[in-house]
């Protein structure tokens, strides 16, 4: 499985549906290469991008704060 | 992002002499089908990559890698050492990924120095070509990068690199979590687990952050502090309680897997007892037959001198009858005697008589041969021996008669009995052979009873003893099963009632004011946590989801692998526990099948990777990178193999098959009509890829060997 196809899979979850407010029955229509306005889908994709390449837990770590300004 | 080899190709490499283009094979999409006798290249041709990939090479004299550095003499053509003073050794392969072409080669030069080779190490050139656009790749971990990354990805390479045999060790599933490690590995699973790995720790970090600003805020306030000691507590106490529960899963796992092994023991416990007694009951029939055969035996060595009518005057019937005759004989010579009872001495026809010998020493002459015999010589002193010789008997004839007579006496009463010697050996041998028959026949039990014994999970060296250390070790296992679960079942009582605790004292927190600052780390560490249970769900969804597919998928496999085949391989049964996936093989009864043979076991491996590879979550469901394997067919029939290649294109990309069994030397065409067939399915489409046939122009030793090829279809 590559980043896209598990990104894919994550966009699936009930969890993840009732976390960013969309229906059970839609689907979380977001794009693995385009920018997305919230802020949990920017977190997935700055972990799978992350494990992918091979960057620190903290450089993660650092990349998703700033997201939240902290 | 497939990798797919265009050409391989090799310079003075064992026995491919000559240049790279001499020696280049192209290579499709598909399956690509080297086929070779004998020392004819294949290995070579998989040493090419083991020299790329590990810088070892396999050397088949002592069956095992050694170091390439150290076997480049060896790995030099022969013809190129003895011809040229300068020359390479190479290995090339040319590959393209992701719309980018690689060219890479590993190489060693040689010349001759004052008589003498000598060879640089091994080394790696890689050219990346770009939109037309060529560049070398200089430094080391840049060209470690594609070979490790890009080419064959280091995780995939046991899979995609196979050697005869090693496809026995393909999936080590007598290894429970080896299974799940290939299912990770080969599905892609992996990556998911390392992205949790990290949304759990970040989740973590996320938490320890907030709970830091938030303390550091609210030093002054000590109900909250008492109350974030006591969430602390309690988020503790549930912490070590989720982990205890864990380790207790562990042990169930473990305990299940024994007990799984100990089922089948258990279950045949009784039957066990059951066929050890036929055991026992065999052997004793054994040896009382073996007694009996030894007794019949022995007793065979007394008959030959049993005093009433011994063997050993078998066929001497009519000696009695001889005897007879020579007896008379002998007395009718006996007869002939002088009246003094003095033997009558029978000289030769024509010797002269008493009177005749008394005649001749009066006259000294010898009327034998009429020469003269002066009284007193030597002639004359013969002639006065033969007059003088003794003529009284010292033996009697009593003394022959009556030892005659006592014979003919006894040899009587056994004469009687000796027509009666044949039928009794006749009686003996039958005795005999019927005891060894039996003996046979109870040899041949024995190990018809081992057989069910080995079939009911016991053998000739376990006892009732082991029978009952099993149930023992089945009462231990079950009694750590209902503990174990006890204490889970308790654990998660106590976790109920933390978490109740837990949510009380949260909600306490939560109304106490906090300023934004505070609120933001919150926020950021309950997202963090929510998308941490997100991800860990999504890898178990996909995880079940492969599992499912895997099953599906592998007996398809299986089936289409030994489809035509006499003997049912039966169907492979995939089941999880925890993180742990176990696979048997079980007939239609769900009855374990074991025992199959190398072939079955091979096919089953293959079944099981390539339906894993099959059951991959996404799009693309196939292997991305090229298969090479060496001989890989070596336990299979033709059967096999023409599933393996109506299977192979639909789950491997690209697959690289070095092969014999398609070789035939006495053929025009090198090629067996198996072969040929194959061949004619590909030019027909029906399998894509390419065929190749290795050629030896020349007979000669291995070391004046020249590989060279034709290609059938590209």
């Amino acid at each position: 499985m590559d980043g896209k196809e598990i990104f894919k899979e994550i966009l699936k979850s009930p969890k993840l549906k009732e976390l960013v407010g969309v229906p059970e029955t839609e689907e979380i229509k977001e794009d693995y290469d385009s920018q997305s306005q919230r802020r949990e889908i920017t977190v997935i994709r700055s972990i799978i991008e992350g494990q992918l390449r091979h960057t620190s837990d903290d450089g993660i770590f650092r990349n998703i704060k700033t997201l939240f300004d902290l | 992002m497939a990798t797919i080899i265009n050409s391989v190709s090799f310079e003075n490499f064992y026995n491919y002499y000559g240049s790279y283009d001499h020696n280049e094979y192209k290579f499709k999409l598909g399956v690509n089908i080297v086929n070779a006798d004998n020392n004819m290249g294949k290995s070579k041709f998989y040493n090419g990559f083991m020299w790329l990939f590990r810088d070892q090479v396999y050397d088949s004299d002592i069956k095992a890698f050694t170091d390439a550095n150290e076997s480049l003499v060896r790995m030099a053509s022969g013809k190129a050492k003895a011809e040229n003073d300068k020359f390479k050794v190479g290995f090339r392969v040319i590959f393209s990924n992701d719309n980018v072409l690689y060219s890479v080669e590993k190489y060693a030069l040689f010349k001759h120095v004052d008589g003498e080779l000598s060879h640089s190490e091994s080394q790696l050139s890689i050219m990346e070509t770009k939109n037309n656009a060529d560049n070398p790749i200089l430094d080391r971990n840049d060209q470690q990068d594609i070979l490790n990354r890009v080419f064959i990805p280091l995780a995939l390479r046991n899979y995609a690199l196979l050697q005869g045999e090693s496809m026995d060790r393909l999936v080590d599933l007598s290894q429970k979590k080896a299974l799940s490690d290939t299912i990770d590995t080969l599905a892609g699973i992996s990556v998911l687990k390392g992205i949790c790995e990290i949304s759990k720790k970040l989740a973590k970090r996320a938490e320890d952050l907030y709970q830091i600003k938030d303390s550091e805020n609210s030093e002054n306030d000590t109900a909250k502090q008492r109350d974030k000691d006591k969430r602390n507590r309690t988020q503790q106490l549930i912490e070590n309680a989720k982990t205890e529960i864990e380790a207790a899963n562990d042990e169930i796992s473990a305990a299940k897997i024994q007990k799984e092994q100990l089922d089948a023991y258990i279950s045949n416990s009784s039957k066990r007892i059951e066929i050890r007694s036929q055991l026992d009951q065999n052997s004793i029939s054994i040896n009382n037959e073996k007694e009996k055969i030894r007794k019949i035996e022995q007793s065979i060595t007394g008959m030959i001198f049993d005093e009433e009518n011994p063997l050993l005057l078998m066929g001497l019937t009519d000696e009695l009858d001889a005897f007879d005759e020579r007896r008379e004989k002998h007395i009718g010579e006996l007869a002939q005697m002088n009246n003094d009872n003095t033997l009558v001495i029978m000289l030769p026809e024509g010797s002269p008589d008493t009177s005749s010998l008394e005649r001749m020493l009066k006259n000294e002459v010898c009327e034998v041969c009429g020469q003269p015999a002066e009284m007193h010589s030597e002639a004359w002193n013969h002639i006065k021996m033969i007059l003088d010789r003794p003529k009284k008997i010292s033996t009697t004839r009593n003394d022959f008669g009556h030892f005659y007579g006592a014979l003919q006496k006894t040899a009587s009463s056994y004469s009687r009995n000796i027509p009666k010697i044949e039928g009794k050996i006749e009686s003996v041998k039958e005795q005999l052979d019927r005891a060894k028959e039996n003996l046979n026949e109870l040899e041949a039990r024995h190990d018809d009873i081992l057989t069910q014994l080995n079939n009911a999970g016991g053998n000739a060296d376990n006892s009732e003893f082991n029978d009952k250390a099993i149930i023992s070790d089945y009462d231990t296992v079950n009694t750590t099963i209902s503990t174990k679960e006890r204490e889970i079942s308790s654990k998660q009582s106590m976790i109920v009632t933390w978490t109740d605790s837990l949510s009380a004292i949260m909600r306490r927190l939560a109304s106490y004011k906090k300023n934004t600052a505070i609120q933001k780390y919150e926020d950021f560490a309950i997202m963090m946590k929510a998308i941490d249970d997100v991800i860990r769900q999504t890898k178990d969804d996909i995880f079940n989801c492969t599992i499912e597919s895997l099953a599906k998928e592998a007996n398809e496999k299986y089936k289409a692998l030994t489809k035509g085949n006499q003997v049912s391989g039966g169907q492979l049964r995939f089941v999880r526990d925890h993180d742990i996936v176990n696979v048997s093989i079980r007939d239609v009864q769900n009855g374990e099948i074991t025992g199959l043979g190398t072939g079955f076991q091979r096919m089953k491996q293959l079944a099981i990777v390539m339906a894993i590879i099959s059951s991959k979550i996404g799009n693309e469901k196939k292997f991305d990178y090229p298969f090479i394997s060496d001989a890989p067919f070596s336990e299979f029939g033709p059967n096999f193999i023409t599933n393996f290649f109506d299977v192979a294109p639909s789950v491997f990309s690209q697959s690289i098959i070095l092969i014999k069994e398609l070789y035939d030397p006495n053929a025009d065409d090198y090629l067996t009509s198996h072969g040929r067939k194959i061949l004619q399915e590909m030019k027909n489409g029906d399998i894509p890829g390419t065929f190749y046939v290795n050629v030896i122009d020349e007979k000669a030793d291995t070391t004046g060997l020249i590989t060279s090829h034709k290609c059938y279809k590209y």
